[in-house]
Formats: C-alpha cells, sequence, structure tokens
C-alpha cells in the first residue's frame, strides 16, 4: 500500500514536470520571431489566404487557449511542420532523430555507470592509498574537462595519427556501426563517469565503516562478497539516484558529441534548427529532450522505493 | 579573527592563472602584429603562419589572424559574459534567496515552488531555447545563462539563512528590535559573504564553460568574433592539416575552468570547513 501511494506520488510529480516543459516551450515558441501564419502560406499567398491559415492555425484565439490546442495536438502525435526545406512533418524529423540520441546516451549511461561504479568501489576500498589517489585526481579532472575539449584529442589521436576509426558520422557507413558510436560514446560517458565514480567512492567510504562490516570482517566474509554483497548494496542508492541527475549533463554533452561527430540525432538537429530559425523544429526538440530527461529522472524515483523500504516510508 | 591561512598551493595557482588571464585580456589586443591586415575580424587574402612566427607566436589560422591575440580577444568575451552573467546571477539569487526565507508564506512557497521548477529542466536546455528564441550572439548568451543561472544561488542562500537565522546574535538583535531589512544586510549577508564568494567562483567555471559551449556549437559569440569556443570549433575543421591549432585554446580554456574549480573548492574549504567534503 505504501509503495503504491510513492510510486503515485512520484508518478505525478513526472507529468507535472513534463507539463511544465510543455508550456515552456508553447511560451517560448509563442514569442518567437516570424509569424506562423505567414510562414506556412508562403510569399505569394493572398491576404484572403493568409487570414484562413491564420484562423485555422488558432492563432486569433486567446493564448491559454492556444496552448489548449496545442496540448491535444501534442497529444495527437501532431507537432508542426517544417518551415525549411520540404515543409517535413516535425514528428517524422523526430522518428528519424531520437532514436540515435537515445542510443548513444543509453550507451553512454551504461558505460558510465559500469565504470563509475567499479573505479568508486575500488578507491574507497583502498581509501587514501596510491590507486585511491589517482582515481581521485583522475575524476577530478573528468568532472572539470569539457567534451568539446575532450573529443578533438581523442579523433586526433584514433582517427587522425593511428588512423584506426572514423573521424565522424557519414552518410554511407564503411564497417561497423559501433565504430562511429565508440569515441562519441566515450567521450559523452566520461563527465557522468566521473561524477558517479567520485559518489560511489563517498558512499562507500561512509558504509565500509559502519558497524555490519566489522561483523562481516570478524564472521571471516571473504572481501569480494564483503565488498559487492554487503557493502556496495547499501552503498549504491544514493549512486543510483544521482544516474538521473547526470542524464542531465548527458543531454548537454549530447548537443557537442553530436554536432562534433555529426551524428545525425536531436541534437545536431536542435542546433541545425537554431541557425536556420526553424521554429517548429527548436520547438519539438527541446520538447523531447525534456521529456527523455523528465522521463529517466521519474524511473530512478520509481526503482528507488522498490529498492529501498527506508525510502518508501520517508515519502508518506 | 581567523588565524588559519589559505595555504592550499592550488589556490594560489589558480589565483597565478587568472591574474595572468585577465591580464593577456586587457593588454592581449595590444600585441603588434604585421599591421598590414586585421589579425582578428575578416581577413581578406592572408595567409597560415606556423608556430612562433614573429607576428603571431602561437601560429595563425588559416587566413592569417593571430591566435595569441584571437585567444586574447576571447579571454575579453568570456571573462565579461561570466562576470556580467554571475553579477546578475548573485543579485538576483541573493534577492530571491532572502525573500524565501523571510517574506510571508504566501510569497516564499510560491518562490520557492518556482526555484524547485527550474531544477526541472536542464539548464543548457533552457539556455538553447531561450537563444533559438532570441537568436544567437552575445546578448542571447548573457540573458539565457542568467536565466538558467539564479536557481542555485537562491537555493545556497536559503539554505544558508535558515542555519544562521537561528545563532543567538542573530535572535539577540531581534530581541532588541532590528528590523528585517537591517538584520539581513549587517548580519546575516556578511555572515556568508565567503561561502558566497567561493560559489561565484565555481560558478563563474561553470558560465564560461557554458559561453564556450555554446560558441562551439555555433549559436554563442557569431564568427567573426573570436571565442574559445568558437577556435576549437575551427580548430576542428583543419584537424587534418593543422593540429596544432587545437592546443592553445583548449589549453586555456582546461585550464582556465580547473583554476576557477580551485579557487572555488579551495575558498569552501576556507570559509565552510564542514561541508568541503561533499
Amino acid at each position: 500500500m505504501q509503495l503504491i501511494k510513492a510510486l503515485t506520488l512520484r508518478l505525478s510529480f513526472g507529468v507535472i514536470s513534463l507539463l511544465i516543459i510543455s508550456f515552456i516551450t508553447f511560451v517560448a515558441s509563442a514569442m518567437a520571431k516570424g509569424d506562423p501564419a505567414m510562414i506556412l502560406a508562403g510569399e505569394k499567398a493572398t491576404h484572403e489566404q493568409y487570414l484562413r491559415i491564420y484562423h485555422q492555425m488558432g492563432l486569433d484565439k486567446p493564448v491559454p487557449v492556444r496552448y489548449g490546442l496545442y496540448l491535444n495536438q501534442l497529444a495527437h502525435g501532431n507537432l508542426g511542420e517544417s518551415y525549411q526545406g520540404t515543409h517535413e512533418p516535425v514528428s517524422d524529423i523526430l522518428k528519424r532523430c531520437l532514436p540515435m540520441t537515445a542510443k548513444v546516451a543509453v550507451l553512454s549511461i551504461i558505460l558510465a555507470s559500469i565504470v563509475g561504479i567499479t573505479l568508486g568501489t575500488i578507491a574507497a576500498v583502498r581509501e587514501n592509498r596510491f590507486a585511491d589517489r589517482s582515481i581521485l585526481t583522475l575524476s577530478t579532472l573528468g568532472v572539470t574537462l569539457p567534451n568539446f575539449v575532450l573529443a578533438p584529442v581523442l579523433v586526433y589521436i584514433f582517427a587522425v595519427k593511428l588512423n584506426k576509426l572514423p573521424v565522424g558520422w557519414e552518410a554511407e557507413l564503411r564497417g561497423p556501426e559501433w565504430m562511429y558510436l565508440l569515441l562519441p560514446v566515450v567521450v559523452l560517458s566520461l563527465r557522468p563517469m566521473a561524477m558517479l565514480t567520485r559518489l560511489t567512492r563517498a558512499s562507500m567510504v561512509e558504509t565500509l565503516r559502519q558497524e555490519f562490516i566489522r561483523a562481516g570482517i570478524a564472521k571471516g566474509v571473504p572481501p569480494f562478497r564483503l565488498y559487492t554483497k554487503y557493502a556496495l548494496r547499501n552503498a549504491i542508492l544514493p549512486v543510483i539516484t544521482t544516474i538521473g541527475t547526470t542524464f542531465g549533463f548527458l543531454l548537454t554533452g549530447s548537443f557537442v558529441v553530436e554536432r562534433f561527430f555529426i551524428i545525425p540525432g536531436i541534437g545536431s538537429k536542435t542546433i541545425e534548427s537554431i541557425l536556420s530559425n526553424d521554429v517548429p523544429v527548436i520547438q519539438a526538440c527541446v520538447l523531447a529532450t525534456g521529456f527523455m530527461f523528465v522521463i529517466v529522472n521519474t524511473l530512478v524515483d520509481l526503482i528507488l522505493p522498490i529498492l529501498d523500504p527506508r525510502i518508501r516510508e520517508a515519502q508518506i | 579573527m581567523r588565524k588559519k591561512k589559505l595555504k592550499d598551493p592550488l589556490v594560489w595557482a589558480g589565483i597565478v592563472f587568472m591574474v595572468f588571464l585577465i591580464l593577456l585580456a586587457i593588454f592581449g589586443p595590444l600585441i603588434p602584429t604585421d599591421g598590414k591586415s586585421n589579425p582578428v575580424f575578416d581577413n581578406v587574402g592572408g595567409v597560415h603562419m606556423p608556430y612562433g612566427s614573429r607576428h603571431a607566436l602561437l601560429g595563425s589560422d588559416e587566413i592569417g589572424r593571430s591566435f595569441l591575440q584571437r585567444i586574447a580577444y576571447g579571454a575579453r568575451v568570456s571573462l565579461f559574459i561570466g562576470f556580467v552573467v554571475q553579477s546578475i546571477n548573485l543579485t538576483f539569487g541573493v534577492f530571491i534567496g532572502v525573500v524565501s526565507a523571510f517574506a510571508p508564506k504566501w510569497i516564499a512557497v510560491p518562490v520557492m515552488r518556482m526555484t524547485d521548477g527550474m531544477f526541472a529542466f536542464p539548464d543548457i536546455l533552457l539556455a538553447i531555447l531561450i537563444i533559438g528564441i532570441l537568436g544567437p550572439g552575445i546578448l542571447p548568451v548573457v540573458v539565457a545563462l542568467s536565466i538558467t543561472g539564479w536557481p542555485s544561488v537562491a537555493r545556497l542562500v536559503k539554505t544558508q539563512l535558515a542555519t544562521i537565522k537561528e545563532r543567538e546574535f542573530v535572535v539577540a538583535a531581534k530581541a532588541a528590535g532590528a528590523p528585517t531589512s537591517y538584520l539581513v544586510i549587517k548580519h546575516l549577508l556578511p555572515q556568508m559573504s565567503g561561502i558566497l564568494l567561493a560559489i561565484s567562483m565555481i560558478d563563474l567555471a561553470g558560465t564560461i564553460l557554458a559561453e564556450s559551449t555554446l560558441s562551439f556549437l555555433g549559436i554563442g559569440v557569431q564568427l567573426p568574433y573570436p571565442s574559445w569556443g568558437g577556435l576549437i570549433n575551427n580548430a576542428r575543421a583543419q584537424l587534418n592539416s593543422y593540429p596544432t591549432e587545437l592546443i592553445a585554446p583548449c589549453l586555456i580554456l582546461s585550464l582556465t575552468i580547473f583554476s576557477l574549480n580551485f579557487i572555488g573548492d579551495g575558498l569552501r574549504a576556507y570559509f565552510d570547513p564542514k561541508s568541503s567534503n561533499v
């Protein structure tokens, strides 16, 4: 019962966040330069045609009504048409770009979690020894180093000098896809990886000082089992919460990484649409990215009370 | 009085680098060049100069614009945007923080909810949306980074105030009849100035990084005006022919970010030893 209550609460927070994001993007695009009806009608349209389109788009209605209309359209998967080129429906653009971005982001977060949690655990176990010091220094570097500094360095080494990996995405892939994804995923995962390493270390150090660990040692539990099954299981909860937050940093990074490696995802599309002042596409891209962020965070929020009964009780 | 000295070497290294950077920003554009062509903006008919050239110490790009000068101009842009945005964030953040700590509930609660709501939206995404609406350029970058930056300051001020508010000297001042405005200006803000300074340094690093990111993406400071992000983006295009072009802008940006973080962390440990290990 408690669990259901906690889950409903978190789910409703997620829905509210989605509404806030849709409202912000709606307001922003309503404030944007250019008259959407004029752009849709084209330059050769007569005044009557223009007025008809203006009315059809609901632009003559008050702003709250327009927000309602917008939400209705959104629920039907209709996001308008691009101003550029063949006026491709925005939903088609999203269908094309979203899977790419999601793939890179998910691979990065998996890589970041695996490496980050492992390094953090090692650092905590060897607290204040050489391994710990070096991992801490590296992770400090990893948190602060901008990814558009790291990306060209890696590209220069692996693509230009060693000629082992491609420089960036190509219209026709020459070789397996993982070769094209390797560098972007590594660059993108660095910052979340460093953050998760530091957090796992802090959380593990705290856990390793507790009584039940000493009891485990006294009982003769083998070290590996002690660290993974006893300590890590307790220490991992704040780490899981942070995976949700780091996803935000990952999205920031994905703009840079996609643009750098010319990956045809949401990030590249957003920048492209800003440069060509393509308001419906900007709006939809920001909306889609924001939704991804909220959905991941809501999922993390939903997993936590299932994993930890203490959180379940605290949330009432 | 405080006896402890600020002796973390990293902090001093950071301060030295920042002083160097400010000097570079002020005097860098005065470095003499060959005088024939414009080293910064459009330069028709220039040629590429390698590292160590007489008129371009760090070399030049493919149309003969000196890197050293472009980096110095980039430092001007980054520091200018950083300081402007940071001043706006501090002013607004402190104001909102004080309001949410002292105002009556019907004002404070909505203000706090709004601040929390800002955290629900990833910063850079909001910044990109704002720039998408206003169009690229320096002013939109300042607007975007100011709108996204203040909530973290407001939250910090609010949590700090909540603990200082209950301390004896504040309660005593209140009992003596001091009005809230006097209390805030004379007692509470001076208590927080150290930690605010520390946080501003870290936030300044974040602002400079965000500005470079936006410029790198091509939606921040617009060419031909030089910015570090733009220089890195340009060097990426030349990666095959002139890989060394990458070194200078990447290095100076990374060092700036490291220095500000070192200064911020050191100051935080100095002013607020309890929370330094987070």
